[in-house]
């Protein structure tokens, strides 16, 4: 890789470090060259001249992250050059496989690697579990880990600065922590229901004190003693969403409640056994920080107060409700809710009427979703109603078996998506004026 | 009649941008909204002559691009032609331009040379990402299997952001 002579002002060194080079030899050839030239260039000029070029190959130097052009000359490492929020950025876009080439590169980049590949591990096989579990178990014995002991002058590794240390003292189950499980923050188990239970769970959860997010669905087991498990060893828990997980009551939820004060988002769906005293304790407790719940289908829980209505008044920061299924909601309750939601989910909540609609329209003019499937007594009225005050509704669910609303109101509003369920053109069901 | 706003490269050289290219840059919008239009020129120290034309040119081809701000969230989407070969420049310059980006506040430019970083990574072997990016291997041969055991071969290396919709 010859130089050339000096063309552009003093420019013509760049070349020697501009474009990586893939071996040393090629390397000290381009520098001696270099070097060669600097020296002939230096007897050619003046005066007057060689300061300037001077100062022009100096920065022509750094630009190329030369360290000297004797000793050792190695080109810059580009973890060296951008700043660390870039490098999570580009880490972001990878997959695990690239991530997992990622991991043996060098030891700082092992320890940027780190976060983004235990973020939120996930493995179809439960044998894969086992030997993450297992690795989890092995590493927390050591006192010394090669990669994983805090480098002074970096800054903290994980998105949750302010709970971070490389070695986490003893959790409060007195088990050790793994260097690698503070970077544990997301378990979703939505499609693995045939490996969650309750006995797996103490043994994972014990090495993810800053758990941010967990999903079960449907598990295989998964009882109050996993809820009470959470609550002892996940104090940091954001998310929580549960569906399908049948055998939960109040008295693990309770302790949930009492342990894990950043809940934002709770989802105990389908069949679990969760009453309206937990709803009441936890719209008091989360009062100002509940922005998610889910609790559809779930049988013990009404719309009453206590129950929904309390949810409602209590908790003024909701953003998204899903209480499709619930027993006695009535239309009262809709009117509770405060005008921070923005999706909303009645499905089946077959005793709300035109009456709701109102009172819903007065209190969420800022709603963007509403889910009204098979509300039979809502008619079109209630619709227009919601309509004309939530100037922001996108999306519009209705199943019209039994119900009805009319063709003629929804093509009042064309910026609604509507999803009418195939059933409603099966049955023959014919267009609003055939009613009148 | 688009205002204009004159721009000041490390290096003294000056650039008239107008202002609806100058707003691509969070920094500036925000700067130029506080101090308004008074004249003079805007100093950017940290980028260089040849990386601000760079960056001047990615904005201006994308001045009424109506997806502007909210594009580039999804980190598997596919790069458009022009961005593609726009990326097609040296190292050296592809790392300038993610410090501009970074330092001007541009998002997309900022997601794009990332994601075009992240490519080269890709479906690469951890040697020749050495090679690429000029890396040291500092890890002794045990201690780099230690680390692979630790990290790796849970699963079978599907992608982490589709692993999750995996029936499985």
């Amino acid at each position: 890789m010859p130089s050339r002579p000096l063309e552009n002002g003093g420019r013509g060194l760049e070349i020697a470090g501009a474009t990586p080079l893939s071996t040393d030899q090629h390397f000290k050839d381009a520098l001696s060259v270099s070097t060669n030239s600097i020296q002939s260039l230096a007897e050619s000029l003046s005066e007057l001249e060689l300061p300037q070029v001077r100062a022009a190959i100096l920065e022509s130097n750094d630009r190329c992250n030369l360290v000297n052009p004797e000793g050792m000359h190695r080109a810059k490492d580009v973890y060296d050059i951008l700043p660390p929020e870039t490098l999570d950025h580009i880490l972001t876009c990878l997959d695990r496989g690239a991530l997992f080439n990622c991991v043996t590169l060098s030891k700082q980049w092992s320890r940027r690697v780190i976060p983004h590949l235990w973020r939120s591990p996930w493995m179809s096989y439960y044998n894969a579990w086992v030997k993450l579990v297992r690795t989890l178990a092995i590493t927390s014995e050591k006192t010394h880990h090669v990669i994983l002991q805090q480098h002074p002058s970096e800054p903290t590794l994980s998105e949750r600065d302010d709970s971070q240390s490389p070695c986490l003292p003893s959790t409060v189950t007195g088990a050790k922590t793994s260097p690698y499980s503070q970077f544990v923050l997301l378990l979703d188990f939505s499609s693995l229901y045939y490996i969650v239970s309750d006995a797996f769970l103490s043994q994972l959860l014990s090495f993810t004190p800053n758990l941010s997010e967990i999903v079960v669905n449907s598990p295989k087991q998964f009882s109050d003693d996993s809820l009470l498990l959470l609550g002892k060893c996940c104090p940091q828990l954001r998310k929580l969403e549960l569906p399908g997980c049948t055998r939960i009551t109040d008295k693990g939820f309770f302790f949930i409640l009492d342990h894990c004060s950043h809940l934002v988002s709770i989802g105990l769906s389908n069949g679990t056994r969760i009453s309206d005293r937990s709803i009441q304790k936890m719209a008091h407790m989360f009062s100002g920080q509940l922005q998610s719940f889910n609790v559809s289908n779930a049988a013990l829980v009404t719309g009453l107060d206590p129950g929904l209505t309390t949810l409602a008044i209590w908790c003024r920061n909701l953003v998204s409700v899903n209480m499709a299924n619930c027993q006695l909601v009535r239309d009262p309750l809709l009117g509770h809710f405060s005008d921070s939601l923005l999706e909303l989910n009645i499905a089946h909540c077959l005793e709300v009427t035109d009456k709701g609609m109102v009172a819903l329209a007065e209190a969420c003019p800022r709603l963007r979703v509403l889910d009204m499937t098979a509300c039979s007594l809502v008619t079109d009225q209630g619709v227009y109603t919601i309509g004309q005050s939530c100037q922001g509704l996108r999306r519009l669910v209705l199943d019209d078996r039994y119900g009805r609303v009319t063709e003629e109101v929804l093509v009042q509003f064309p910026s609604w998506g509507k999803e009418v369920l195939q059933r409603r053109r099966e049955l023959g069901w014919k267009s609003g004026s055939s009613r009148v | 009649m688009t205002s204009q706003i004159l721009l000041t490269s490390s290096e003294g050289t000056e650039f008239l941008v107008d202002r609806d290219i100058a707003d691509k840059s969070m920094l500036l919008k925000c700067m130029l909204e506080d101090i308004g239009d008074i004249g003079q020129a805007v100093p950017l120290p940290n980028v260089s002559g040849p990386i601000l034309t760079k960056v001047i040119e990615y904005c201006a081809h994308h001045r009424n691009d109506p997806n502007f701000q909210s594009a580039n969230d999804d980190a598997s989407a596919d790069i458009g032609e022009w961005d593609l070969e726009y990326c097609k420049v040296d190292q050296g310059t592809l790392y300038e331009l993610i410090l501009a980006a970074n330092y001007l506040d541009i998002k997309p430019l900022l997601d794009l040379t990332c994601k075009t970083v992240a490519n080269m990574i890709k479906a690469k072997s951890p040697d020749e990402i050495r090679k690429t990016f000029n890396i040291t291997n500092d890890f002794t041969p045990d201690e780099e299997d230690q680390v692979k055991r630790e990290n790796g071969k849970f699963s079978s290396g599907s992608s982490l952001k589709t692993e999750k919709n995996d029936s499985g």
